[in-house]
Order: C-alpha cells, then sequence, then structure tokens
C-alpha cells in the first residue's frame, strides 16, 4: 500500500475499501484476545479455515480473527455470518459441526449458544446477549469486530476520519477547546480534565515536546488497556496524533507492560501500518505535521524482548526501549523517570511534568482509554459526547467486571449507570448466586462497597463519597465466602510490595498495617488494633508524596467503615465467618443436611472426611488443613464454618 | 544459589554494551538484554555496564534492585509466573502457589536445582477470567486447580507441561458451566 497523501485520498481509499466489503464473503469471526487463545482459540482458528477451505462454502465465508471482545469469561468465541450467531466455548473438534450444519445448512447449534443466567434461556445472535445489549461500546466499538492485523479493516470502519477532520479542518485550539468542551476526563484514576491538561501543556515554553501513552495497567484485574490494545490499537495511534498536533508535540512515547506481550505485538503491528500508509511519520496526509512513535516495554517477558530486540525493521524512529515492571510506574513523574532509564520514583509536583516532564520539557501523558476516546469526541463533536453521562462526568467508562460474578468481562457503560445494573444485569450476578457482599473499585488503592450502596450511579464523585474511587475501572465482586479483613490484607501487602520506598509514612506505615491485618486474621488481633489502624491511616494519607501513599489506607479504612463487624468478630468471636483465615476456622458437616454424597470426599486433599455413600460425613478437625475445597464443593450447604 | 554458575562468561557483554555506549538514558535496555543472555544480571556486569554507559555504579545498582524485571541472581531457562492478581487472589491463587510449589520442590523467588525452572508471582495478568491463571513462559495455564498441577509437571520438567497443546483451560472448564467457582479458593 502506498502513502496516503492526504485526506483526499484516505476518503478515497475508505470508499473502496466499503465498495469492496459489499460484495464480500460472510464472516465467520473468531476471537483471537488473549483469553480466548490461553483457551485455544488459534486451534479453533486454525480447524475452521482448514474445514472451510477445504470445501466449496470458502467462496461464500470467510474465516477471520479479531481482537478480544472482552466476554472472555466464555472463550473461544466464534461470531458466525452477517446474523452475527454467538457460539462460545468452542473448541476445534466443533469446527466440522459448525461448518457443515450451520454454514452447509443453517442449522443453529444449541449446545454453543450462550444461555442467558438471568432469563435462563438460549440467546442466539450476538448483540441480544445482555452482556453486550446492556452496554454502550463506544470505546470498544471495534475491538472483536476489525482483525488487529488489518489498517484497511479499521478504515472501513471509520478509524483515522478524525485524523483526516482534525488535521485538515481543525485549528490546534480549536481542538484543546473541543475536548474541554465535551469534558473528558482523564481515564486512568484521577479524573483531571484532559483538555485543560493538554492546554497547560501547550502553553509551556520549551521545545520538543512529548506525549506519553500510559498502557502500565497495573492495577491487578483491571485489563481493559489490554484489550484496547490488542483489539483497536489505531483508536490509540489516531487519538495520540490528533493530541500532538493540539498540544505540539513532535515525538510520542507508548509505556506499556511486557505481561501483555498480544498487546505489545498488536500495537507494534499497527504502528508499523500506520506508518506505511503515511498516518504517523513525517508529514501525516500531506498536512505538514509529524510525530514519531517509540513503544517502552515493561516487565520481564524474555520471549516478547527477544522478538522485538532482533527487529530493526522500523523506519520511523520507532525504537523499542524498556523498563522494568513496578506499580508506582503508574505514577506519571515515576514513569517519566522510568523511561530516562532511571529507578521509577515519583518527585514532587509542581512543577508538573506539562512544565517540566520528559527530559525537562513540556509533556503529556494520558492513559489508553483516554487517547482511545480523542478520535470519537472530535469526530461526532463535542455535544454530542457531552450528552452522555452525568453532571460531572461525562461519556462512557469501561470497567474490568472480575472476581465473584458470572459474567467475567469487560463492560462499557455511560458514567451514571448503577452499581446494581453493572453486576447484576450485565455481569449475570454472583457466582453460583451466592449472597453478594461488597464490589472492590479503584484498584489496590481503591475501596469496598457494600450491597446497600448497590443503587448508586457511578461516577468519579459518587464513587469518592462512599471513600473509594474510579481508578482505572477495575471492577471486583465479592460474595460471602469473601473475607473482608482478609482482602484488606491483601490489597496492603501488595501496596507494601510496590511502594518505592522514597517516603517514610508510605514505606513503613503499609508494612505496619500488613502486620496488625496478618496478626488480626490469624487470630492474633486485639481491639487495640482497630484504633492503632484509626490513626495510622489519615497520618499516611497527609503525608505521603505521591497517589499511591496517599490513597494506600483506602482499603483499610473502607472496610473498617462498612464491615466493622467482621473485623469485631475476628478479634473478639476469633471466628472468620467466610471460611477464609485458616487459624479462625473449624469445618463441620451438618449430618441433617449431608446426603453422603461422596464429593467432599473426593476433593480433601488431607483426606481428613470419612463417611460412606448416602451417609452422613465427618470431617476430622486433626486432620483438617482448613483449604475450604469441601465447603466449596458441597451443594445441599450442609458444610459450615463454625 | 546453588544453580547460579560459579565463574560466568562475560564475553557476550561488550558485545551488547557496544550498542549503549556512552548513552546513560538506555541503562534499562542495556540491563534488559543481558538478562535475557545470561538469565540474569551478573553482579560482576555492573562494573562494566557502569563504565560503558558513563553511569555511577551505585545508579546502576539503583536501577537492578529497583525493577521487579530485573535481577541479580539466575530466574532458571524457564519460568513459571503465578498470577496473583486480585481476580485470581478471590479464586485461590494462594492454592495454586502452593500447589506449584510443592510438585517442583521449590519456594517462590527460587529456581529448581537443575536451573530449569524458576518459580514467580506477578501482579495481574490481564487474563482475570481464566483466574486463577498462570503461565509457563508464554502458555496460559486457565482456571488451575491444585489437583492438576502435579500431573502438569511429570519429572518436574518445563518441555513436557509446554508440550500439550491444548491449556488445562479446555480439560477444566466443559462447555456451559456457569463459569466455575474455584475448587479453592
Amino acid at each position: 500500500m502506498p502513502r496516503l497523501a492526504d485526506a483526499v485520498a484516505l476518503a478515497n481509499h475508505r470508499r473502496e475499501l466499503k465498495n469492496a466489503a459489499r460484495h464480500a464473503r460472510a464472516p465467520v469471526t473468531v476471537c483471537c484476545g488473549t483469553g480466548c487463545r490461553a483457551k485455544g482459540a488459534m486451534e479453533v482458528f486454525a480447524a475452521l479455515s482448514d474445514k472451510v477451505g477445504a470445501s466449496p462454502l470458502g467462496e461464500r465465508h470467510e474465516i477471520r480473527q479479531s481482537g478480544c471482545r472482552g466476554f472472555c469469561e466464555r472463550g473461544p468465541m466464534v461470531i458466525v455470518g452477517n446474523e452475527e450467531l454467538h457460539y462460545e466455548g468452542v473448541t476445534p473438534k466443533h469446527a466440522t459441526q459448525i461448518v457443515q450444519e450451520t454454514l452447509g445448512n443453517g442449522t443453529v447449534l444449541k449446545p454453543l449458544l450462550y444461555r442467558d443466567p438471568v432469563a435462563k434461556q438460549m440467546v442466539e445472535r450476538d448483540p441480544d446477549i445482555p452482556f453486550y445489549a446492556n452496554q454502550m461500546r463506544l470505546v470498544l466499538r471495534n475491538c472483536g469486530r476489525a482483525d488487529p492485523r488489518s489498517l484497511d479493516d479499521y478504515i472501513a470502519e471509520g478509524s483515522y476520519g478524525a485524523l483526516a477532520k482534525a488535521l485538515t479542518t481543525m485549528y490546534p485550539e480549536e481542538i484543546i477547546e473541543t475536548i474541554e468542551k465535551a469534558g473528558l476526563r482523564g481515564r486512568g484514576g484521577a479524573g483531571f480534565p484532559t483538555g485543560a491538561k493538554w492546554q497547560m501543556c501547550r502553553k509551556a515554553p520549551g521545545k520538543p515536546k512529548y506525549i506519553i501513552c500510559n498502557a502500565d495497567e497495573g492495577d491487578p484485574g483491571a485489563f481493559m488497556d489490554r484489550s484496547v490494545l490488542e483489539g483497536d490499537p489505531h483508536s490509540v495511534i489516531e487519538g495520540m496524533v490528533i493530541g500532538a498536533y493540539a498540544i505540539g508535540a513532535s515525538e510520542g512515547y507508548i509505556y506499556v507492560r511486557a505481561e501483555y506481550p498480544l498487546a505489545v505485538e498488536n500495537f507494534t503491528r499497527a504502528l508499523e501500518q500506520a506508518a506505511s500508509y503515511g498516518l504517523l511519520g513525517e508529514d501525516i496526509l500531506g498536512s505538514g505535521f509529524s510525530f514519531a512513535m517509540r513503544v517502552q516495554l515493561i516487565g520481564s517477558f524474555r520471549q516478547s524482548l527477544s522478538h522485538w530486540l532482533g527487529d530493526d525493521s522500523f523506519d520511523f524512529n520507532l525504537r523499542v526501549s524498556l523498563g522494568g515492571g513496578a506499580f508506582v510506574c503508574g505514577e506519571e513523574t515515576a514513569l517519566m523517570a522510568s523511561i530516562e532509564g532511571r529507578a521509577g520514583e515519583p518527585r514532587p509536583k509542581p512543577p508538573f511534568p506539562a512544565q517540566e516532564g520528559l527530559w525537562g520539557l513540556p509533556t503529556n501523558i494520558n492513559n489508553v482509554e483516554t487517547w482511545a476516546t480523542v478520535p470519537l469526541i472530535i469526530e461526532r463533536g463535542a455535544d454530542w459526547y457531552r450528552g452522555i453521562g452525568t453532571e460531572s462526568s461525562k461519556g462512557t467508562k469501561i470497567f474490568s467486571l472480575v472476581g465473584k460474578v458470572k459474567n467475567t468481562g469487560l463492560v462499557e457503560v455511560p458514567m451514571g449507570t448503577t452499581l446494581r445494573k453493572i453486576i447484576f444485569e450485565i455481569g449475570g450476578g454472583t457466582l453460583k448466586d451466592r449472597p453478594f457482599k461488597a464490589v472492590q473499585t479503584g484498584g489496590p488503592s481503591g475501596g469496598c462497597i457494600p450491597a446497600e450502596h448497590l443503587d448508586t450511579p457511578v461516577d468519579y464523585e459518587k464513587l469518592q463519597a462512599l471513600g473509594s474511587m474510579m481508578g482505572s475501572g477495575g471492577m471486583i465482586v465479592m460474595d460471602e465466602r469473601t473475607c473482608m479483613v482478609d482482602v484488606a490484607r491483601y490489597f496492603v501487602t501488595f501496596l507494601e510490595g510496590e511502594s518505592c520506598g522514597k517516603c517514610l509514612p508510605c514505606r513503613e506505615g503499609t508494612q505496619r498495617i500488613r502486620e496488625i491485618l496478618s496478626r488480626i486474621t490469624q487470630g492474633k488481633g486485639e481491639l487495640a488494633d482497630i484504633e492503632q489502624l484509626e490513626e495510622l491511616c489519615p497520618v499516611i494519607r497527609q503525608t505521603s508524596l505521591c497517589g499511591l501513599g496517599q490513597t494506600a489506607p483506602n482499603p483499610v479504612l473502607s472496610t473498617l467503615r462498612y464491615f466493622r463487624d467482621e473485623y469485631m468478630e475476628h478479634i473478639v468471636e476469633k471466628r472468620c465467618r467466610s471460611g477464609t483465615c485458616k487459624a479462625l476456622v473449624n469445618f463441620i458437616v451438618l449430618p441433617e443436611k449431608c446426603t453422603g454424597c461422596m464429593a467432599c470426599l473426593k476433593v480433601c486433599p488431607a483426606d481428613a472426611i470419612q463417611g460412606a455413600l448416602k451417609q452422613a460425613h465427618v470431617i476430622d478437625p486433626n486432620h483438617c488443613d482448613r483449604c475450604g475445597s469441601c465447603f466449596d464443593c458441597c451443594r445441599f450447604d450442609a458444610i459450615i464454618v463454625q | 544459589m546453588s544453580a547460579q554458575p560459579s565463574t560466568i562468561d562475560l564475553a557476550r557483554i561488550s558485545g551488547i554494551l557496544r550498542r549503549y555506549r556512552g548513552q546513560p538514558s538506555m541503562l534499562l535496555n542495556a540491563l534488559q538484554e543481558i538478562q535475557s543472555v545470561y538469565t540474569c544480571v551478573p553482579p560482576g556486569a555492573l562494573y562494566v555496564v557502569a563504565r560503558e554507559l558513563e553511569l555511577p555504579l551505585s545508579r546502576v545498582f539503583n536501577v537492578v534492585t529497583f525493577y521487579a524485571a530485573l535481577s541479580l541472581v539466575s530466574r532458571g531457562r524457564h519460568q513459571v509466573r503465578i498470577c496473583v492478581g486480585t481476580a485470581c487472589h478471590l479464586r485461590g491463587a494462594e492454592k495454586v502457589l502452593a500447589a506449584v510449589s510443592k510438585t517442583l520442590g521449590i519456594r517462590q523467588g527460587d529456581i529448581t536445582p537443575d536451573g530449569e525452572l524458576g518459580l514467580e508471582t506477578v501482579n495481574c495478568l490481564g487474563a482475570c477470567a481464566l483466574a486463577p491463571v498462570f503461565m509457563l513462559d508464554s502458555k496460559y495455564i486457565a482456571k488451575a486447580s491444585p489437583k492438576d498441577i502435579p500431573g502438569l509437571f511429570p519429572d518436574r520438567r518445563a518441555e513436557a507441561a509446554l508440550d500439550q497443546k491444548v491449556s488445562q483451560a479446555q480439560v477444566g472448564s466443559s462447555h456451559g458451566e456457569e463459569g466455575s467457582d474455584a475448587p479453592t479458593r
């Protein structure tokens, strides 16, 4: 493909692609995101290609790949034909059936359909599945549709239209005004207005200016950045080029975790293709504007590193540089230190990165989702975007719904959607329909929100009022078998390990909190421990330099606020009702409920359960190692925590 | 670390460093590349790196010890990386870690005596729907159950586990289940 000389050439190319698509074969799309691949999607793709290629059906059907569809729980997924039949849990063995029966005879394969856990019925078409039907997929619009290996796919879907519009019809100031007016706020956590940030960087003296895409998705339990980079890398590139033009930046970096090898692969390929089309690099679309990109990899995947290290084929100043993998590097000043080859320790602000950033020059950092939203706003206008969301938070937000929920996956909804709708309508409710206990939002330094606040509309301010935060959009569902003290201990242990150690309150404070919480979960807690936690937490919050330390006490404070009774139970009664804290748990069998099915006998790794078929079983507390396997597997609620 | 060779041939280091000479900002790249060759950054290499990149030795040591991706001791030729992210934690990551640790006979952060396999934890692999999940080199093992793990590492060797074509997820979760809960917590 030759370079696209200008915006007209791009529009012509798009028209040609759309015309060709009208005569195209019906697509059979295999989701090839990380989740589906891990479950064997590539084997499914190969088997389908094989079967279709060998039959006359190949003239009517095309087997395609797509990026992550966000419904990873159900993979590998195959979307069949223009009617978009949704098949899930597909294995290579199903390929013959799909080709012969569905493609050949038009028969729907019922066993491969999605069964809605709420309505208890089969759903045939992909868009009708409540998980998708209740979403508003704007940023994720191309994810799971276009083939990440083909730039033409994205151009046919409309990609780079916003870039052409920005470069040919808008002044840089006009772009910033549009973003400001749209009310876009940073999707990485703090929710700072994006337009104001750009303005500050544009006005700052100093050249060259840099822009950075923060793809150091360090929050455990959040994977929207991975999915966007895998499934729609071109939206991120397009957003960055528009941002660079508006700010007056000439060079861009993306700082991405190497834990995401497929995202790195898809994104780097997309950069190469965009550059070959003249959508990146020198004189973009004949506008005279030039912009170069670099990928910064962090983490320790040697396989992916050796692949990129050996590749010198990039001719547009794309050099792969590597970082090291640390949660604190998500903080913007720490991230820049890491790009400069130093340890990723945050520094005080001001000066803000917009004034003195990378190499001491004005720098603008935004998160993946923020960059991917920019083309939408430019294309459809600020007023359209303002129409979605709440008073203070505009647009949509992607949440990663994980934990004890039926439909684990990525969910994009307008700001202001209630937690209940997200978890119970889209997410399908809790696993095994066990009672819901809490939802944790905002990553490790967010907070836990209990059932009584499920009807809260989600936006930046509402979550903060509940003692949690938006963060990058992790949403972790917990049921009655999750211990809230253990959860607080888990998050604080994580933050203790990831504290860079620069400030004493964060370095030592998280350690003290972890010690206290560990004591409580081991049954050695005292009432004074709670007082000490309540004294320690505000000190850490007020005296730490960066966001990591300032928010580190959140998991403790929010669980103390809503689940104080569980702390008291651990300390006073020496009991953990969820069956999690080994030292405080004794499992017993209720003889009147036990049917003698022997299921628990089979899963017990310690052989601590005795009994015969159709006779009530007994757990020997001396041999039991309190793993809870029996508690989990019993279908008759005959095993309880004493 | 028993598997650490007592003497390390540093010959390849000068070759790697030629590309980074006099460029202090390329420190992380240089260290990562050295690590990819030696499975660690040999302590003896720090002096050479400092000299070639024109940096104080303390800076090099600071960076090597700061990032989780870099290590002064060998990580093993193959790596088992257990995800201990929040979703995995809730669905039983600790049990998986314990089972792998027991099967391989090594603790987290250690390598097997033959230097073949290293056992590490990772904060999140971004594959939460597969929880609890772990990786063997670049292969994902999804919805891992402690019971299946001894069978995954016959003779405690990585190759055997890498050879099994379709991951455990295929075997572990049959189609149509309502998202199987972890076998343990």
